[in-house]
């Protein structure tokens, strides 16, 4: 899923000074559950915002609304009344909703509430991590199932650095260096043989190098 | 506005009626509680904490009072009396004077701000006077319901004209000083007399003069941590810690005005003697007793701690005087031992273990509506239906039927809402359950042991027209008590027996299972499913059911100690039951009989007291003395246990010149015989100190009561085991027929050692709480669960990742289910929950939210 | 023994269920400061309540640092509920220091803003 963060409240309040009329709009899928988007966190901001309004002596009406997904313009429909009475809408979806409200809504004011950090998993309740990077071109059969792009701090694709010290990547203790990971998981598997293979030149194309991205199938399309 | 016939009358409010009243309440019944006092809880509400555990048990008292507060089927009536019942069964009419509060319940946000201006100060009497409060106060802290209350007698608004200052205070506007006295009139089907008892400081001990004398009930306010002191263990003349303590038992019990054990406190004055030490380890605590009477579950254990680890002193004296010592404020106790040396000690504080009194209002409204009361006031009750008074429709739980503990009177609070609620009285809608499951519970109960206990049950819940399922071991019905011939009080069992196996056998819906046993057991409170598997044949049965009961008993000790099973001169209890029923001849030929109490029980090996021994014994002591006036009889005891109302047979029993013989544990009697079988009994007098030898023609030996094939049902049913082999309940205080698992409960001796009365009141507390979890319309847990929107939720797990009762389970939709019988509904996935996706039924989200927001 | 009326109880369940928003949302509507009682670390009814609810505090008082609100103003205790006598120190204890910080600048900011203008 997509995790996103929420951004910090001194830049969320920039973004909105001068509107007095917002609606909070949070996403309730990706984003709600790494809790940056979805309607309980739609909730608290909203009174952040209404209190720090308040002791500004500045007056602000927001409405709180959350859509099923903000990244399907059918979802958007059921806020157009909300959208259109207000004088931005601060959105609490990843990247993509944002962008999808900001498609179906042209006229309006759409500023993001957060930052769409990564493409990751809950480790645990209140822990999330990344895993994929998205590149386009999966390679984790080679790799034990572990994604040395998303995972290693260089990205590096052809063993570890020599900054892998004890089992930890060098930029923190705290982060595991995922070539070591690797090299257990593929040890484990009586795989290790795998990483004998020199891997060819990757390429980047469809990772976004090559430009934006789409697919298009044809079966499905109209 | 109160009308609703066919309703309950609960009069006291104390913790019996309050049981009493969320068991009627919860089975569908409309229920008034009247309480004299401006706040429910009773007597209970002023102890400090309970035995034998110990503790406050704040958590689960509290509990019970706001439940009762805020039951939709509970309206509860504060400082009122009743003044006058008229009527007959299923058609009462009662009428209540509800005095003025002078404060608006609902506007009082217990501020405390009229308190604090309040001018007027008065003795505190939920402090037993130890402290002041105002004449505007709130009992204690924790009071439901929760609000402040004017004293008019001692109020300046009416003693002098318009003193308007709390009134004033008050932000709230919650003080009406127009508040008029109302009298109500209450329609309902029947009565319930839960009233308690009072204590009365008596006239000796010179209590008043002397301030360091006080009363049991004083010291638990002492020691209360929201008593007068804080918690700080002082004594009243200079608040200053004592360094020992002398407690005296039997203070207004077994005199020459209360013939009878108030039962409750020997374990009190333990249990105070135990939190005296506690607060300070070097203080020397003091019990002078004249029996110890800790016959309830656990309570041996209780003593003997106290005794051994506590280095609580016991000395068993019946102290005459206090006498104040001149220059200090200690006091001097001066006592004889058993052997008659006098002894002088000086302690710094004493304490009074008052007994019970029945509640002397209730006393006189009873006795108004013509309702028998004993010699002592308590209301008389037959063995076999101990809830049930003289007047049909009028039933008595608690303090006011005999003097007794708070687990018993909890349990009979219960047996008297069962039999209140067959009395024909009309139910009501419960409170919308929360419809976790749309399944019915099954009507039908299983009953495990067909006993007088297991067929009470059984009766009790046919009679309100559920299904029973009752299966009996052996290949009858009857148990253990099909050996017994009369109770503490003379009534015969025999004839109750056959009386009620008949009424069972004829029952339409009531299926006997007799040579059966249970093989296997599976589900949940209203929707279980057990096999049953019938000795003589190779099928076994499936039965569905929506609750169980467990009344499979107990055993007893068969032992080998005096002579038993060598000579047959040496009988068990039962044989000797059966002498006085079949053979006269053998009666009229004996001179001598000795009774041997306590065989087996109160021993390392099984550290608990059979209860039922000394009021067996000396009930047939008393039977052989009547066919055979001439007969010597001599009962070896070691604490004569005759609790209660039972005290009276001991009396009796000594004015007929039986004689009674204190042995020792490391004294027992021998028993021996002659080359011609003629038995020898030697035992140690304590009172002379040397060895007296009676040569009796018979020797009943009262072997204790043991635990059945407890270990084996336990696996069976995934229940707790105590430490002597019995069924160990939800929480020995508070929840005596439950267990943790919902509905399956458990009743009579599988418990523990009782007599047939409390074990028919247990049998009948078992059903009133089976029929809460069968009288539902659906299937619901007791408490609120949590709820999902599925429409909302996105499977998000957070749910599942926190609950902390593992009630969350993901489907293989991938969409969570609350399992209900797990979920506490603590609500913490409901604010969690990333989407709102979660509220509780009765307290979410939103309802807390406008309370957080109701500031300005 | 009595705590100070300027008080309002929310009576809640478990300390557990009180999150975030319950919070702010009290602050908004005019508490002056907001204190959660939960009960004895390590005797939550429900395993973990109190524990979740002191880790929510420390959230919501970063939340409350973003917005200039003193921290103080929101305080998390353990009392059980047979320690009424705790519990009014306690909340003598919040009230005083609640006090001494003033009006939440809720209101004084707002009044003094407006006048502003």
């Amino acid at each position: 899923m997509i995790v996103g963060q929420q951004k910090d409240f001194d830049e969320i309040k920039k973004m909105i000074s001068g509107y007095n009329r917002i609606l909070v709009l949070g996403c309730q899928t990706c984003v709600a559950i790494s809790f940056a988007g979805g309607m309980r966190e739609v909730e608290i901001l909203a009174s952040m915002i209404r209190m720090d309004r308040k002791m500004a002596g500045q007056d602000i009406e927001i409405v709180e609304d959350a859509t099923l997904r903000q990244c399907d313009f059918e979802f958007l429909d059921s806020v157009e009344n909300r959208v259109d009475n207000c004088d931005a809408v601060l959105s609490l979806a990843c990247g993509v909703g944002v962008q999808a409200l900001a498609e179906r809504y042209p006229d309006k004011v759409i500023l993001p509430g957060l930052n769409t950090t990564f493409m990751g998993l809950t480790e645990k309740m209140g822990v999330w991590s990344e895993r994929c990077a998205g590149c386009g071109n999966c390679i984790l059969d080679k790799t034990g199932g572990l994604c040395p792009i998303a995972r290693c701090s260089k990205g590096l694709f052809n063993g570890p650095c020599g900054g892998s010290m004890d089992g930890k990547c060098e930029i923190s203790p705290d982060v595991d260096c995922v070539w070591q990971l690797i090299i257990d998981r593929l040890t484990a598997l009586n795989q290790l043989e795998k990483l004998e293979e020199i891997f060819p030149i990757k390429d980047w194309d469809v990772s976004g190098h090559g430009g934006t991205r789409k697919i298009v199938r044809e079966d499905l399309t109209a | 506005m109160f009308s609703k016939v066919g309703s309950v009358l609960v009069i006291g409010g104390g913790i019996a009626g309050i049981q009493a009243s969320l068991d009627l309440a919860d089975s569908g019944y409309f229920v008034y509680l009247i309480e004299k006092a401006s706040f429910i809880g009773g007597k209970t509400a002023q102890l400090d904490k309970t035995y034998p555990l110990n503790d406050c048990s704040f958590c689960i008292r509290s509990d019970k009072h706001m439940e009762c507060i805020s039951h939709t089927n509970i309206k509860i009536l504060t400082l009122s009396e009743v003044k006058d019942i008229k009527g007959s069964s299923g058609d009462f009419e009662a009428t209540i004077i509800q005095h003025p509060r002078y404060v608006d319940i609902d506007k009082c946000t217990n501020c405390g701000l009229c308190a604090e201006r309040c001018p007027e100060e008065v003795n505190d009497e939920f402090n037993e006077g130890l402290g002041k409060r105002k004449v505007i106060y709130l009992e204690f802290p924790e009071a439901a319901p929760n609000s402040y209350v004017i004293d008019r007698k001692n109020c300046l608004h009416f003693t002098e004209a318009g003193c308007n200052i709390c009134k004033e205070a008050c932000m709230e506007k919650a003080i009406d000083f127009d508040q008029k006295e109302q009298n109500i009139s209450l329609n309902v089907g029947s009565i319930i007399f839960a009233a308690g008892f009072d204590s009365i400081i008596p006239p000796y001990y010179d209590y008043d003069k002397l301030p360091n004398v006080i009363t049991s009930m004083e010291f638990e306010r002492i020691h209360s941590l929201n008593g007068p002191y804080g918690g700080h263990l002082v004594r009243p003349s200079d608040r200053k810690e004592p360094s020992n303590i002398a407690w005296l038992q039997c203070i207004g019990s077994r005199d020459i005005y209360h013939n009878y054990c108030s039962s409750v406190c020997c374990m009190y004055a333990i249990k105070q003697a135990i939190l005296a030490r506690r607060s300070n380890k070097m203080l020397n605590a003091t019990i002078f007793f004249m029996d110890m009477r800790v016959c309830g579950k656990d309570h041996e254990r209780y003593y003997n701690h106290a005794k051994n680890e506590d280095n609580i002193r016991f000395v068993r004296s019946k102290v005459h005087n206090v006498f104040p010592v001149s220059g200090t404020d200690d006091l001097l106790i001066r006592y004889a031992d058993e052997q008659g040396n006098i002894y002088e000690e000086i302690f710094n504080m004493v304490v009074l273990s008052l007994g019970l009194e029945p509640s002397h209002d209730a006393v006189r409204l009873a006795g108004n509506l013509g309702i028998t009361l004993d010699k002592n006031n308590f209301v008389e009750t037959s063995s076999f239906t101990p809830v049930n008074t003289s007047i049909p429709g009028i039933y008595v739980c608690g303090a006011f039927n005999a003097p007794k503990d708070i687990s018993e009177s909890i349990t009979e609070a219960s047996a008297a809402a069962c039999a209140s609620s067959l009395n024909a009285v009309s139910k009501v809608a419960l409170p919308e359950p929360f419809e976790v499951t749309e399944q019915k519970p099954v009507p039908a109960g299983l009953i495990i042991g067909g006993g007088v206990t297991g067929m009470v049950s059984g009766l009790c819940l046919a009679d309100q027209g559920y299904k029973v399922y009752l299966v009996e071991k052996t290949n009858k019905l009857g148990g253990h008590a099909l050996k017994l011939r009369k109770t503490f009080k003379g009534e015969d069992v025999k004839s109750y027996i056959k009386e009620l196996i008949d009424k069972v056998e004829n029952h339409p819906l009531i299926d006997v299972c007799l040579n059966s046993e249970v093989k296997h057991t599976d589900g949940y409170a209203g929707n279980f499913s057990t096999r049953i598997a019938i000795s003589s044949s190779t099928e076994t049965k499936n039965i569905k059911h929506g609750v169980t009961i467990i009344s499979t008993g107990a055993d007893f000790l068969r032992t080998s100690e005096y002579l038993y099973g060598k000579n047959s001169r040496v009988l068990i209890w039962f044989h000797t039951d059966k002498i006085l029923s079949e053979e006269p001849n053998t009666i009229e030929k004996a001179n001598t009989w000795v009774f041997i109490l306590c065989v087996g029980s109160r021993e390392p090996e099984r550290p608990y007291c059979s209860k039922i021994c000394c009021s067996s014994a000396l009930r047939n002591a008393m039977e052989l003395k009547k066919l055979n006036p001439d007969m010597e009889i001599y009962v070896l005891y070691r604490d004569m246990r005759t609790y209660g109302l039972i005290e009276d047979l001991y009396t009796e029993a000594r004015d007929k010149g039986i004689v009674f013989i204190r042995y020792k544990l490391d004294g027992k009697p021998e028993v021996e015989e002659d080359q011609d079988g003629k038995l020898m009994v030697r035992v140690k007098d304590n009172l002379l100190g040397e060895d007296l030898i009676i040569q009796p023609d018979f020797v009943t030996l009262q072997t204790a009561i043991v635990p059945g094939n407890n270990e084996n049902l336990a696996k069976l049913f995934k229940l707790p085991v105590d430490q002597d082999g019995f069924l160990k309940e939800a929480h020995k205080k508070f929840k005596p027929v439950e267990f943790t698992a919902k509905g399956i409960y458990f009743a009579g001796l599988v418990h523990s050692p009782k007599p047939i009365d409390e074990a028919i009141s247990q049998a009948q507390a078992a059903a009133a709480k089976a029929v809460t979890v069968l009288s539902r319309e659906y299937i619901s847990t007791n408490t609120e669960v949590a709820s999902i929107d599925l429409k909302l939720c996105v499977a998000c797990l957070t749910c599942a990742r926190i609950c902390p009762a593992g009630a969350l389970i993901i489907n293989g939709m991938g969409k969570p289910y609350i399992e209900p019988q797990k979920c506490f509904g603590c609500g913490i996935c409901a604010v969690e929950c990333p989407v709102k996706a979660i509220s509780l039924e009765h307290f979410n989200n939103d309802l807390i939210l406008t309370e957080c927001e109701a500031f300005l | 023994m009595q705590y100070p009326s300027n008080i309002r109880i929310v009576k809640v369940p478990c300390i557990g269920t009180i999150g975030a928003i319950h919070i702010l949302k009290a602050l908004e509507n005019g508490a002056d400061g907001v204190c959660l009682v939960g009960c004895s670390e390590g005797k939550c009814e429900y395993s973990s309540g109190n524990y979740r609810a002191r880790k929510r505090v420390q959230y919501v008082k970063n939340l409350l640092g973003k917005l200039s609100i003193e921290k103080e103003r929101l305080e998390i205790y353990n009392i059980s509920a047979g320690e009424a006598r705790k519990f009014c120190e306690v909340a003598r204890e919040v009230t005083e220091t609640v006090r001494s910080l003033g009006p939440i600048p809720l209101k004084t900011k707002a009044i003094s803003n407006s006048k502003e203008e």
